[in-house]
């Protein structure tokens, strides 16, 4: 896939078309929350019908033309999340108040997680090969 | 307002090109967040200004969202059999990651609505916000505790790694993933496209379990 010189034409238009069909499964997704009310965010339910389509026969299809845009937003996942980042500085009042539960619940949730997950899937591992 | 959009490009450049020489303890959403929230203190800019003229990041949130259907295909495919051994593992850490997070706070005496907001840390932000929102509580807090939750797994997550002396790397790479989701997956695929590809699989499948758990517990009554 690697572009040599030239820009090869095609290329950007398949990605923007990629591009519009994920931006078109998460409007679907947020559309089918609205309507039906489901305490699953709409991302979420978008996620889940492009993971059933891609069970499907169209897998091939998709791969092509969704997944080097697909590959370009999750590439850029963390630069997407610093404006809800730098929204800490207005929730600073809140956060003080009740800073010792917040801290000690950031800290031991993610420790029980990291660990429940990294200890589990090791064990099952091995037992698997 | 478009000042905010090159504020956030121009600095979050900068950060990740400063994350190279931290060995992981210059996390650059970290180093992003507060440079940023140094120019609008100095400057006197309201924070609602900014986020206005960030607004355009943000909104592609939800579909980098859906385009983690391809990390979770990628990895199935990939792992063959052994899938089922990582949905098992993410499903169970999904659940008493949560519990334990909320356990935690409550025995420290938090409200009944932060314990709402703190329950869906364990996915990205994108979701985090979504599902407090859906549980009527402040969606931008539950996006910092994931965005904190996160830094926290990206500086901790390899060294404890290291320490714990995993046989099998896919292992590793997945519990970054699923408990420090998009910022833990960045610095795992510092590490290595091993850890980094496995760690992506976690993050994708967090955004679907922790939704899914938060759904199983508000049926039952618990939130």
């Amino acid at each position: 896939m690697a572009m040599q010189g030239r820009p090869a034409l095609g290329q950007v238009p398949r990605w923007l078309f990629g591009f519009g069909v994920i931006v078109a499964f998460a409007a679907l997704g947020t559309l089918v929350q609205a309507l039906t009310g489901l305490p699953i965010p709409g991302a979420t339910l978008g996620m889940i019908a492009l993971l059933l389509l891609l069970a499907t026969p169209l897998r091939g299809w998709l791969t092509r033309v969704v997944a080097p845009a697909a590959d370009s937003l999750i590439a850029v996942l963390p630069l997407l999340l610093v404006p809800l980042s730098v929204g800490v500085i207005g929730s600073f009042g809140e956060l003080a108040e009740q800073a010792l539960a917040i801290v000690a619940a950031l800290v031991a949730g993610w420790l029980a997680t990291f660990l429940t997950a990294a200890l589990i899937a090791d064990r099952l591992m091995r037992r698997r090969s | 307002m478009i000042w905010a959009l090159a504020l956030t490009l121009l600095v979050w450049g900068g950060a990740s090109w400063l994350a190279r020489f931290g060995r992981g303890t210059l996390n650059p959403v970290l180093v992003s967040t507060i440079v940023i929230g140094a120019v609008l203190v100095i400057g006197r800019i309201p924070l609602a200004s900014y986020e206005e003229g960030a607004a355009p990041l943000t909104a592609f949130l939800g579909p980098a969202v859906v385009a983690l259907a391809f990390a979770i295909d990628r990895g199935a495919r990939r792992l063959g059999r052994r899938l089922m051994v990582v949905a098992i593992a993410g499903t169970i850490a999904t659940i008493v990651g949560a519990a334990v997070t909320v356990a935690v706070a409550w025995a420290l005496g938090a409200s009944g609505e932060l314990l709402r907001i703190l329950a869906p840390k364990h996915a990205t932000s994108a979701v985090s916000a979504a599902v407090a929102e859906v549980l009527g509580v402040d969606a931008s807090l539950a996006a910092v505790f994931s965005i904190l939750t996160g830094i926290l797994g990206a500086v901790a997550g390899p060294p404890l790694l290291r320490l714990m002396r995993l046989r099998d790397p896919v292992a590793g790479g997945f519990a970054i993933g699923l408990s420090a989701h998009a910022i833990g997956t960045a610095r795992a695929m510092e590490e290595g496209p091993a850890l980094g590809e496995s760690s992506a699989l976690g993050l994708a499948l967090a955004s679907l379990l922790v939704p899914l758990a938060i759904l199983g517990a508000s049926l039952l009554g618990w939130l």
